[in-house]
């Protein structure tokens, strides 16, 4: 119905009403014209290279950063004494030029580079080098990588507060530091490429004003410029890096969490970089970007750990060994990874030095898995328990779990899933419980924090590690312990690697420590103006930007 | 009137303390140690995980812990994040204002919309621009949000290019110590937070002013010569407005506390992803305060629609 109104006849006067109405209108319609104006988009400088970051840095303090995010945007801005080529896996000079290691494995003898400089000016001196490993001990909060330090004499005494100072660390002039170690520890010198590492300069980071964990200062080839919290931070180029600056003027980190957004803006030419596709969306973002994915082998695993500590999957390596044989890999990469990754062989995943090659990827086998099932005690999974399976929640990793427990139950294995995420779920991996029962098997992905096979066996096989240390499967056997701590103390790289696959084969083959599922591939939408692009192994985000430049 | 803004403001204090002890109750209930995660990711080294726990004072018991807490909160300090290390305030005011801009945006795009398509439908009630207004309403109210958002990037970022896709933007301006979003960037998120509030106004609207024109006072005010738009505004609008005031006040308190998805897909830099953040990252002392802010501002805004009643109904004020 069309009210029939006939025209006003006298002026009202105003009243605050309509005043109010008429300021919303007039404020929408200002909007509205106002859209199409601002319509073009600020520029950016042409030429910072634009990476995507799934999420926040968690710290900016090289000594306490622990995640992938973090470490990727920290390593631009610091430098430790070496670094590990993340294409080649091999050690590379950074601060230190050239080092020399002593015949019994003892002492390590680092000589700084010429012209190094903190981006504040001051030259890098071997007193910094000192300042910022003991830092990693003594400072108010202890860092994640302290244990870098524990075979370095006098670290315990230091740690207990004994001694003031580190006594194995010392600067003996300012471009020579010495590092004496307690034992020979074969994996010192790469464990010393990690971002904790870092040096930083002690003028800053040991002063009183904690300036620094916004703003960090330190010697790489790239600057810290500016951090916008849940926006982007900034690096720019530094020119003091000698002997080479980079070419690139900067790098923006956009902090972009969801991927279907983060997609969309490579598409529009917002991202330079961009880490990660949507599940289900992988071929046809091959199919779109074609040369422009990149998908490399990465030092990342993923595997159900066996809870090696409570019956029914204590004790009984033929439970064990059936229920390997039980999954199918091949379906669950091809089809729920998308073809991202592929099956594991074992413990060490592709591309990790000491990697055996020769070993076959795992298989299915039904028939087989069944018997052993049967020889275990368990015909056709009879008088079994559920078995209770906890993983961190992630729409993906639900998706393989939930393929394995479809696979399991073929042969009368029954799953129960629990998922949980953050530091519920570190709770209950370290714990080894879910409410009060035990679990018996956790889902858990594991990226080598440096290029070495100790990264791997060393850390979750070592029986001392059971818990929070690493070793989440409670795995304990006295003759891995042995050979492990003997590949610490072998030199030759060969030879370790020999005890290290022997580890290996006592673990995975012998013991079935664990349900092995997938070695991971990364990959990398890269635009087509970035120029110098090398394929990166070492997957915790560290990519050589100093390499890279842009087309113009 | 002073009186009754002091006694509404000092109702606000045990709503506070009611606030505080919830949230603490909650995220101390929560299960995690945020020691262990903070030390390192899924692997720490024992001793750093104790460390931290007496740094933050986790090891003490839990009325120890109550009664620092609240203790720090009667000197109105937030306290410091457990990971970024700097004053939960500091962070708050960093994601507080973008969020507020937000829901500002939101609100008068709601409120525009809202009530041009409601005066449409209702003087054309069941005509087709009522039946176009339903509709389009009852598809904006139930949509998720998500989506919403999803699809307006897909059509006004992705394939017309007309507006960007995420992100605040720098319109390189600052007002009171607060950077400006780039107006273009500021377009999307805002409509997609919208949308919802655009439906339903409209549907209120048109309701309240179907119910107003049916009125008396509206036929007097004809009579007496109004003009068209006069009895509709002045009239029957005003009339129509007291009920939608309420609902305006609760959904902009919404828009404050509610908006994570719109904010992660647009990569928003809001409280909302600050809360989520934290959460994840048992940032206890950053998800308490953000809990304690929107809590107030609710609060607050509550107060303020009282008060406009006050200030619309001459009834009221002689009450």
């Amino acid at each position: 119905m069309r009210p029939r109104l006939p025209r006003r006849c006298r002026e009202a006067p105003p009243h605050p009403l309509r005043t109010a109405v008429a300021a919303v209108f007039a404020a929408v319609a200002a909007l509205g014209a106002l859209a199409p104006a601002a319509c073009s988009r600020a520029p950016e400088p042409p030429d910072l290279l634009r990476v995507r970051l799934p999420h926040e840095p968690s710290t900016l303090d090289p000594a306490l950063s622990r995640d992938v995010t973090s470490i990727g945007v920290l390593t631009p801005i610091f430098e430790t004494l070496v670094k590990v080529d993340p294409s080649t896996l091999e050690l590379r000079p950074a601060l230190a030029q050239q080092w020399e290691v002593s015949e019994d494995g003892l002492t390590y003898t680092f000589h700084l580079r010429e012209g190094a400089r903190f981006h504040h000016g001051r030259e890098v001196e071997a007193q910094d080098v000192v300042f910022s490993l003991t830092r990693l001990l003594s400072s108010d909060r202890p860092s994640p990588g302290a244990e870098i330090l524990d075979p370095v004499a006098g670290a315990d005494e230091f740690r207990n507060a004994d001694a003031d100072r580190l006594e194995g660390l010392e600067a003996l002039d300012s471009r020579t530091v010495r590092i004496r170690l307690e034992r020979p520890y074969a994996p010192f010198l790469v464990r010393l490429t990690t971002i904790h590492a870092a040096v930083v300069p002690r003028d800053i980071y040991g002063g009183p004003e904690k300036e620094y964990v916004r703003q960090p200062v330190g010697s790489g080839p790239f600057r810290f410029a500016e951090w916008r919290p849940a926006q982007w931070l900034r690096l720019e180029r530094f020119s003091g890096y000698a002997p080479v600056a980079a070419q690139l003027a900067g790098i923006q980190f956009r902090i972009i969490e969801d991927q279907v957004a983060a997609l969309e803006e490579f598409r529009r030419g917002g991202l330079d970089f961009l880490d990660e596709v949507p599940p289900g969306r992988v071929s046809s973002t091959i199919e779109e970007f074609g040369e422009l994915y990149h998908r490399w082998n990465t030092l990342t695993t993923s595997h159900l750990l066996f809870n090696n500590s409570v019956p029914p999957l204590a004790g009984n390596v033929l439970l064990r060994r059936a229920l390997n044989l039980a999954v199918n890999r091949q379906r669950l990469c091809e089809v729920l990874l998308e073809g991202l990754h592929v099956p594991a062989s074992g413990i060490l995943p592709h591309g990790m030095p000491g990697f055996d090659p020769g070993r076959p990827a795992y298989r299915e086998n039904l028939e087989e898995a069944r018997r052993l099932l049967a020889e275990a005690g368990y015909p056709n999974g009879d008088k079994l328990p559920p078995l209770l399976l906890l993983f961190n929640t992630n729409p993906r990793v639900q998706r393989i779990v939930e393929q394995v427990q479809i696979d399991l139950a073929r042969i009368g294995v029954r799953l129960e899933l629990r998922s949980a995420d953050g530091a519920a779920f570190l709770e209950a991996l370290t714990s080894g419980e879910w409410g009060g029962r035990p679990l018996h098997m956790v889902r858990l992905g594991w990226s080598a924090d440096y290029p070495d096979p100790d990264s791997f066996l060393g850390v979750q096989l070592l029986s001392r590690n059971a818990g929070l240390a690493g070793n989440f499967s409670r795995y304990s056997n006295p003759e891995v312990d042995a050979l492990i701590e003997k590949a610490r103390r072998t030199l030759d790289a060969e030879q370790r690697y020999t005890l290290y696959r022997e580890v290996e084969r006592l673990a995975a083959d012998r013991d079935v420590c664990w349900l092995f599922l997938y070695f991971h591939r990364s990959q990398l939408l890269v635009s087509s103006r970035v120029q110098g692009l090398v394929p990166v192994v070492l997957g915790n985000g560290v990519f050589p930007y100093e390499q890279l430049s842009l087309a113009p | 009137m002073w009186g009754f803004l002091g006694r509404r403001l000092l109702q606000l204090l045990p709503v506070w303390l009611a606030t505080a002890l919830i949230v603490w109750g909650m995220v101390f209930a929560l299960p995690g140690d945020p020691a262990a995660l903070l030390a390192g990711h899924q692997r720490a080294d024992p001793q750093v995980v104790a460390a931290i726990r007496i740094e933050w004072g986790l090891d003490r018991p839990w009325p120890q812990q109550l009664a620092t807490y609240l203790g720090r909160l009667l000197r109105f300090d937030l306290g410091h994040s457990y990971v970024q290390r700097r004053d939960v305030t500091e962070i708050l005011g960093d994601h507080f204002p973008p969020t507020l801009l937000l829901a500002l945006a939101a609100m008068a795009l709601a409120t525009g919309g809202g009530l041009v398509a409601g005066i449409v439908a209702a003087v054309w009630r069941g005509r087709w621009p009522d039946r176009l207004v339903r509709m389009a309403a009852a598809v904006t109210t139930s949509a998720p949000g998500f989506w919403v958002a999803i699809v307006l990037v897909l059509i006004f970022a992705s394939t017309l290019r007309w507006l960007p896709g995420l992100g605040y933007g720098d319109s390189g301006i600052e007002i009171l110590g607060v950077r400006m979003p780039a107006l273009a960037h500021l377009v999307l998120p805002a409509l997609s937070l919208s949308l919802f509030g655009i439906g339903m106004m409209a549907r209120l609207v048109r309701a309240s002013l179907v119910d107003a024109l049916g009125h008396g006072y509206v036929k007097a005010a004809q009579a007496r010569g109004a003009g068209p738009l006069r009895v509709i505004v002045v009239h029957a609008l005003r009339n129509a407005l007291l009920p939608l005031l309420t609902w305006s006040g609760l959904h902009f308190a919404a828009l404050l506390g509610g908006a994570v998805a719109t904010e992660i897909v647009f990569s928003w830099p809001g409280l909302g992803r600050a809360m989520v953040t934290a959460i994840a990252q048992r940032d206890l002392p950053v998800v308490e305060g953000a809990v304690i802010l929107l809590a107030t501002v609710f609060v607050i805004v509550n107060l303020l629609v009282d008060l406009s009643y006050v200030l619309l109904d001459p009834r009221l004020r002689r009450a």
